[in-house]
């Protein structure tokens, strides 16, 4: 059984994110740690291959400057290799963009019999690139997974809705994205943090992927961010002295914004 | 000489760090103070919560060698990692049996397995007890013959010197009265007097005598010294986070508190004090751990070992508790009210800045060696 999970490296949440007013993007220099929402792909990802009775758990990701101490830690937790692209050409890459960047990543992945994803990143939040991933792979997918079994060439899903959920069946290979919550993502041992530094980490650049550097990046997005801007400050409301004529200052005031 | 943590070292420190985060958080501390109130036995640690997620780290077992299930890890590599137990004001004894007692017993195993005099029983318990240190089945405590204070009151495995000889002791056969609990200033922490009146050594329990393993035993002291000094370092850590955050929330005069100079002078000395503190310790646990570069003759004199250690310690006792009176000062009335988290750090720091010997303790040691 041979997993891919698909892992972002983000800024610390901890630390406040900054956006950068040249690129009007989230600053993204400083240290990039694992994705927590990846954390539980990875995790579900080791329990399979476990249970499957053996098979590898290979991390795919695309970074900025080669970035890899989050992708470290997924190798620490237990996966057993990675491919990382990285590119100047990629800064920008939207939703979709990262998508093809991700499938062509997949792709250099041999055999590999199921794709997990986060159902979104959470310092992106688009929850888009599981759907196009697998429409970019050909793959059928299944979203929003909060329990999962692989059983005769199947996966079976529970699948998160709001009442509850729903039972799914999936045949191999697929793409899965799963809840925080899937499982609880255990801690690297410092056995698995010192063999960590010595797992195979395929280092790609845009050209390897077989892409072309007008479809990502600035060029390839569908999208243009025109500017940034602080959200405005709250003004101070307007306060009205009761002198016995508040009430219809208030309902002119309603009047005013149109809601009486 | 550099003083930053290695990669590993970082790695390690970073891990425990973000686990000990989730797993046990100042309302775990407060649950140790709070069970003191009745009756100062040890909660049950093993098997559950922190300890049971460090062992499965492999935090525990990190310094026994790999043949036996540790991970071979060196002192030094260890030293970010007690710097974040003590942050979190861990209650748990997994300082004093990771890298103080646990690669005492891996020591002593190869002495013991050398001279080939002790006892099967001891040769047995001997084997036990480092099976229950992978295991994390139990901690392990030492007990020196100067009377200090026994660093987990219910120790699975106790090592302890006494005339002629060092000694592996079952803590759970003990009689009731052998380990006698102590209060401490920190109601999370657990100590306890070894009353040997109602301990009985024989030859049974005897590992080594105290010749053969007088470097072994000295080694596990002195990482005593700069592992309680690396908590305290750990510790001065959260107490500046929190009255940062203090001060910047507290108004007067239509301000933060943090913005007079009184204020915040104070806690820019404090940090100051504070990182000054931390090259000591990491040079130290380096000496300790024989890393290249510490032997050097340039060092002289204070290559020494134990000139190393008591420098560190001395700093990081100053250091942390400078940390904790500005802390208690800037945070005003609120720091008083033991229900605020400053008291879980503060009250540690009161306690560890008197353990393995106070700050001016270990600046006669240096004052000795350097004027001798």
């Amino acid at each position: 059984m041979n997993i891919v999970v698909c892992a972002k490296q983000i800024p610390d949440p901890a630390e406040p994110g900054e956006l950068d007013p040249e690129t009007k993007t989230l600053k993204r220099d400083g240290k990039l740690i694992l994705d927590e929402s990846d954390m539980y792909g990875v995790e579900m990802a080791l329990q399979l291959a476990d249970n499957a009775g053996g098979g590898e758990v290979t991390l795919v990701s695309m970074a900025p400057d080669n970035k890899v101490d989050g992708i470290r830690t997924g190798l620490a937790m237990g996966a057993a290799k990675a491919v990382l692209v990285s590119d100047p050409a990629l800064a920008g890459t939207d939703a979709l963009g990262t998508a093809k960047v991700l499938a062509a990543a997949v792709g250099k992945v041999e055999g590999a019999d199921l794709v997990l994803t986060a159902t979104e990143s959470s310092d992106g939040y688009t929850g888009t690139v599981p759907e196009q991933l697998a429409e970019l792979l050909g793959l059928p997918s299944v979203t929003f997974a909060k329990h999962i079994e692989i059983a005769d060439g199947k996966v079976k899903v529970q699948r998160q809705t709001d009442a509850g959920y729903d039972e799914v069946e999936c045949p191999l290979p697929c793409v899965v994205s799963v809840t925080a919550g899937v499982v609880e993502p255990r801690y690297p041992s410092f056995k698995g943090i010192m063999a960590a530094k010595s797992k195979p980490l395929d280092q790609l650049a845009l050209a390897d992927t077989g892409l072309e550097a007008d479809q990502v990046g600035w060029a390839g997005g569908g999208q243009e961010i025109v500017g940034v801007e602080d959200a405005p400050e709250r003004e101070a409301g307007e306060i009205i002295e009761d002198d016995g004529t508040g009430a219809e200052k208030i309902v002119a005031y309603l009047e005013n914004l149109k809601l009486v | 000489m550099r003083f930053a943590l290695s990669d590993d070292g970082l790695g390690f420190a970073d891990a425990v760090r973000d686990a000990l985060g989730s797993v046990a958080p100042p309302a775990h501390v407060r649950r140790w103070w709070d069970a003191a109130e009745t009756s100062l036995v040890t909660p049950p640690f093993t098997g559950d919560g922190p300890w049971q997620a460090l062992v499965d780290m492999g935090v525990v077992s990190a310094c026994l060698p790999g043949d036996v299930g540790g991970a071979g890890l060196r002192f030094v590599e260890m030293v970010g990692v007690c710097e974040e137990l003590g942050a979190a004001a861990l209650p748990e004894p997994v300082v004093a049996t990771a890298v103080v007692a646990a690669p005492l017993l891996a020591d002593l195993a190869q002495i013991v397995d050398g001279v080939g005099e002790a006892s099967p029983e001891v040769v047995e318990a001997l084997e036990q007890a480092l099976d229950d240190v992978v295991a994390g089945a139990a901690a392990v405590a030492v007990a020196p013959q100067d009377d200090t204070l026994v660093e987990c009151a219910d120790a699975g495995w106790l090592l302890v010197e006494a005339d002629g000889g060092l000694h592996l002791v079952d803590g759970r056969s003990l009689p009731a009265n052998a380990l006698v609990p102590q209060r401490s200033v920190d109601g999370a922490r657990r100590v306890a007097r070894l009353d040997r009146a109602h301990l009985d050594l024989s030859a049974a329990t005897q590992l080594c005598g105290t010749g053969e393993a007088a470097t072994a035993w000295v080694a596990a002291r002195r990482r005593a010294e700069v592992a309680c000094a690396a908590q305290l370092v750990g510790l001065g850590r959260p107490m500046l986070a929190l009255t940062v955050d203090y001060v910047n929330q507290r108004r007067q005069f239509g301000v933060p508190v943090g913005s007079f100079q009184a204020v915040k002078h104070q806690l820019a000395d404090a940090a100051l004090h504070l990182e000054f503190a931390v090259p000591p310790v990491r040079f130290a646990a380096a000496v300790l751990s024989g890393v290249e570069g510490t032997e050097d003759a340039e060092w002289g004199p204070l290559g020494e070992p134990q000139v190393a250690v008591s420098t560190a310690k001395a700093a990081a006792s100053d250091a942390a508790e400078q940390v904790a009176a500005a802390a208690l000062q800037c945070h005003g009335a609120i720091g008083y009210t033991v229900e605020h988290d400053l008291h879980l750090y503060m009250k540690r720091t009161w306690a560890l800045a008197r353990s393995h010997g106070d700050a001016a303790t270990h600046r006669s040691i240096v004052a000795t060696h350097l004027l001798r």
